[in-house]
């Protein structure tokens, strides 16, 4: 197996800190949206306040589902093509922090939806997928996590990655595919985005701000699971 | 008259829980909050695990 030796070196422990200057320019900028999202934006005619979770809800959901699971799926395939280490460790650090954005979408979703829809939980494609989706990412973590031998690990869960990301085009075509009670495309769409140009606004800010918060998370666990592969070496040395 | 026989049509074909209304919109403030304390809740306790994991494995 090729190996990242120049990341891991018995004896020599990678510096992690929990919040960096990253993560702390991040959670500044998450709060900062907040505060604009809950205060400085217009509130909706006919849903009220609650369709602010729209800020939260659509930035986690891209990030979480899209990105993350974008990079779970090409880290994956590397793996099992280059045998580097640092891209197992890459697809484990995508699939967790992808896990906790789903995590915010599927919960914060029934919230809105009892004020738009009148009900917490519809069995409509796009949920129902999406749940899927999570439920497969927390088995690849469980998987990840019930295999003693490392490359085993890597090499198993690498495959059950990949195969998990597949089900990604199908949750975005679900509004084009099936009846639900999710909206088509409300920004991303060939007229203009039917949002006022305030929520416009702070929906790009919320996107970024979600999007800088998802690599700074990132960043810091991939950085844990070197260390931790790292002390693993050391204590096998 | 023709008003009065088309408005509960309308009604049965939106499958929006509310419209627009004269009074201003919904009281939903409860549930915006419930999203945003969801939410910011979720990332703290994702950065407190973060926190003790990276502690433990500095331990050893």
């Amino acid at each position: 197996m090729a190996t990242s030796a120049a990341t891991i070196t018995p004896g020599k422990m990678p510096e992690v800190k929990p919040v960096d200057g990253f993560l702390a320019l991040a959670l500044v900028a998450v709060l900062a949206v907040c505060v604009r999202a809950i205060w400085f934006t217009p509130v909706d005619a006919m849903l009220g306040a609650a369709q602010k979770i729209f800020y939260v809800h659509v930035p986690t959901a891209i990030m979480g589902l899209y990105v993350a699971c974008g990079l779970l799926a090409v880290s994956s395939i590397g793996y099992l093509w280059i045998k580097d280490e640092r891209l197992d460790r890459l697809a484990e650090a995508s699939a967790e922090v992808g896990l906790l954005f789903m995590g915010i979408v599927l919960a914060t979703g029934p919230v809105w939806a009892r004020t738009s829809w009148g009900t917490w939980w519809v069995w409509e494609a796009r949920i129902t997928s999406t749940l899927f989706l999570w439920l497969l990412v927390l088995g690849y973590l469980v998987l990840r996590g019930a295999v003693e031998s490392p490359e085993n690990r890597a090499r198993l869960s690498a495959v059950m990655g990949s195969l998990a990301a597949l089900l990604v085009p199908f949750i975005h075509l679900t509004v084009k595919l099936f009846r639900g009670m999710h909206p088509g495309p409300v920004v991303l769409k060939p007229e203009k985005p039917s949002l006022p140009p305030e929520m416009l606004a702070t929906f790009l800010m919320a996107l970024a701000a979600f999007a800088l918060l998802f690599f700074a998370l990132l960043r810091v666990r991939f950085r844990w699971a070197t260390l931790r592969d790292a002390r693993a070496a050391l204590e096998a040395a | 008259m023709s008003t009065g026989l088309f408005t509960p049509r309308v009604a049965v074909q939106d499958t929006v829980a509310y419209v627009a209304k004269r009074e201003g919109p919904p009281a939903t403030e409860a549930y915006m909050w419930a999203g945003y304390v969801i939410t910011v809740g979720t990332l703290l306790a994702y950065l407190v695990l973060m926190a003790r994991r990276i502690a433990k494995s500095k331990q050893g």
